[in-house]
């Protein structure tokens, strides 16, 4: 569920998603052939399931000037961030970033394995990739000033 | 490197995260879902319309195709009739025995064939008399044709038109003291007798008797092809006709074992097979607006079509199709606005006697900027329709053109992705939606057999969904080329 809802918009979409990999996963677990661990392939499932759901409801690649991003870095210490921030950080990023950290960052896909799940170029999901690594340092430089 | 460890950070906090889940979220809820998905497949799978249509298509047009070969309709003798009646010598029978080779039906002749030689043995024994008719004084060759009309007349499907050549066997059905005797003779018979004849021939003998003790009565003339025709409508001439000896009656049955095959009126039905694919582009965005979407979209749709003849060079028809219809593209979303650009950057302070420190500064500017935002995009549609067609048919310079037209309501099979206009995109949602298809075509004919008929057509077509309670149309036109086939069935 969580990894649905690491993709999806909200918990409804990611609640579908999840069922819906689990109809897919019932109907074509006769298709499985074991050159991965069953888990490997339940989660790849419901990252595709996810992923064409987020396909069929709206435009992913979105192409954020990176003048919005333009602050200085700084270390964080992420320790003291709870999973629900985290979620709720990844969650704010826009789509295209969001379905390519959670691919690459996550998952553990490389850049050729996730440009051909999305049908993207390998550049493409490089790019998409900083700039989802920039959005949310700002958005912890946001965080960080906030406290302070 | 700093940024592998953030990037581990997450994958250590969320890859295993389990999240609680909401009631609805159940097992039975997945089942149900797994159920609602298969009934869908069974009932809308296009493949099965498609497939249901062939079988239908191609049934019917067997069926129309070859309507007397298992599912032959016997001739029955019920309906036949005999309206011709005329008699000549048979010195001329071999020369003109060609022109009545006829098809009788083989068990129908052979009835007749027995019915009649008992009834010439009949009219012996009796000493009946017949009215008897002199043609000519000459000693031509008798002659002998009956026409019958079959089971299909009602239909227009022509009649049956039967032909007895003379004896050229050597014997005959005839006792041999009647043999040599040829005498012009009449012989008539009916629909009652014909009845009769493939019911009980007992109860044909009794017909003929009686048939023939009032044939005194009655009255003949002849037509225009000197053939002696009954006809009551003449009895009040009181015509008297030399009459000639029934007992010098010869014929011979001798009739081919061959079916009867009524000749088939050419048909005014037509199926039709026909694939056509037809694209839309657009290759530039519109720099005007601020939203705009370039692509490329292209449709296939294969149509069966049961086509009439109208017999006034159009047909009409109605059948079932299969389009496929796919966007892929991209938009570009142009925006000047002004962006907030903030530069931080640290400031050591340091005072005499005091301990150095940093300062933080924030300087915040609004920048102006052309914001240029692109994306992929992409929709398919399937849908079946029923298109209701109307063909004319002409001719430019001895070509053979087809003019075609069809109207098609339908409704959507498939439909996901994003549908888009050159300024506009929005998302199709999954209900199904009502459609109207359109295709104007004209295009050149070669026929290719008597039946088959090949025909290319360069089409325009206009592919729609509607949306929002079916009140919006999101329409395209299309323009590209087809080919069918055409059966005369």
């Amino acid at each position: 569920m969580a990894l649905c809802l690491r993709y999806c918009q909200n918990q409804e979409e990611a609640e579908d998603a999840m069922m819906e990999a689990f109809v897919k996963i019932y109907d074509k677990l006769g298709d499985f052939r074991f050159q991965s661990s069953l888990e490997t392939w339940m989660r790849r499932v419901a990252v595709n399931i996810s992923i064409n759901k987020i396909r069929a409801r709206k435009n992913i690649w979105t192409d954020i000037s990176d003048a919005e991003y333009e602050i200085g870095y700084q270390d964080f210490s992420f320790d003291q961030l709870n999973v629900d921030q985290l979620l709720k950080l990844i969650e704010q990023l826009p789509v295209g970033y969001r379905m390519v950290f959670n691919l690459y960052a996550i998952e553990g896909f490389s850049h050729k394995e996730i440009a051909d799940t999305l049908q993207i170029d390998e550049g493409t999901s490089r790019s998409q990739l900083a700039k989802a690594r920039k959005a949310l340092q700002a958005m912890l430089n946001n965080l960080n000033l906030g406290k302070a | 490197m700093m940024n592998e460890n953030h990037d581990s950070f997450f994958r250590d906090k969320l890859y295993d995260l389990e999240s609680p889940l909401n009631e609805r979220v159940s097992f039975e809820e997945v089942m149900e879902r797994r159920k609602k998905k298969r009934r869908f497949i069974f009932w809308w799978n296009p493949k099965v319309y498609v497939v249901a249509g062939l079988f239908v298509v191609g049934g019917l047009g067997m069926y129309l195709a070859n309507p007397f070969g298992k599912h032959q309709v016997p001739v029955s003798t019920k309906d036949l009739t005999s309206k011709v009646v005329s008699a000549n010598a048979s010195k001329n029978s071999k020369s003109e025995s060609k022109e009545f080779k006829e098809n009788l039906h083989n068990e129908h002749s052979q009835e007749l064939a027995a019915a009649t030689s008992k009834r010439i043995d009949q009219v012996q024994q009796n000493h009946l008399t017949i009215e008897r008719k002199e043609l000519s004084n000459s000693d031509k060759s008798a002659q002998f044709k009956s026409n019958f009309d079959g089971d299909r007349a009602e239909s227009n499907l022509g009649a049956v038109s039967l032909k007895r050549k003379q004896a050229r066997r050597g014997y005959s059905l005839l006792s041999e003291n009647q043999n040599g005797i040829f005498e012009n003779q009449i012989f008539e018979t009916s629909k009652e007798y014909l009845k009769l004849s493939h019911s009980k021939s007992a109860t044909l003998e009794d017909f003929l008797i009686g048939k023939s003790n009032n044939l005194a009565d009655k009255n003949y003339t002849w037509n225009n092809q000197n053939e002696m025709v009954r006809s009551l409508a003449l009895n009040h001439l009181k015509i008297q006709y030399p009459e000639f000896d029934w007992a010098s009656f010869n014929i011979d049955l001798d009739i081919p074992d061959r079916p009867i095959l009524p000749k088939m009126p050419n048909s005014k039905w037509y199926a039709e097979l026909s694939v056509i694919t037809g694209s839309n582009n657009t290759i530039n965005f519109e720099e005007d607006v601020p939203l705009s979407v370039l692509g490329t979209q292209y449709m296939a749709q294969y149509q069966m079509l049961l086509l009439k003849d109208l017999e006034n060079g159009s047909m009409l028809g109605a059948g079932v199709q299969y389009s496929e219809w796919v966007g892929n593209g991209q938009w570009q979303l142009n925006k000047n606005e002004m962006i907030q650009h903030i530069d931080t950057h640290m400031v050591l302070v340091s005072a005499p006697w005091q301990p150095k420190k940093y300062a933080r500064f924030i300087d915040t500017t609004y920048v102006p900027a052309n914001n240029v935002q692109t994306g992929n995009i992409e929709y398919r549609i399937g849908k079946i329709s029923f298109p209701l067609a109307y063909r004319f048919y002409t001719q430019i310079a001895k070509t053979p053109l087809r003019v075609g037209f069809h109207l098609a309501p339908g409704y959507t099979t498939v439909n996901s992705g994003t549908y888009f206009t050159t300024t506009d995109y929005r998302p199709i949602d999954k209900a199904r939606h009502m459609t109207i298809d359109g295709k104007l075509s004209i295009g050149p004919m070669i026929p290719v057999t008597k039946k088959w008929t090949f025909v290319i057509e360069p089409s325009l077509m206009y592919q729609s969904f509607l949306t929002d309670n079916n009140s919006t149309v999101n329409g395209k036109f299309f323009t590209g080329l087809g080919i069918a086939i055409l059966r005369k069935l």
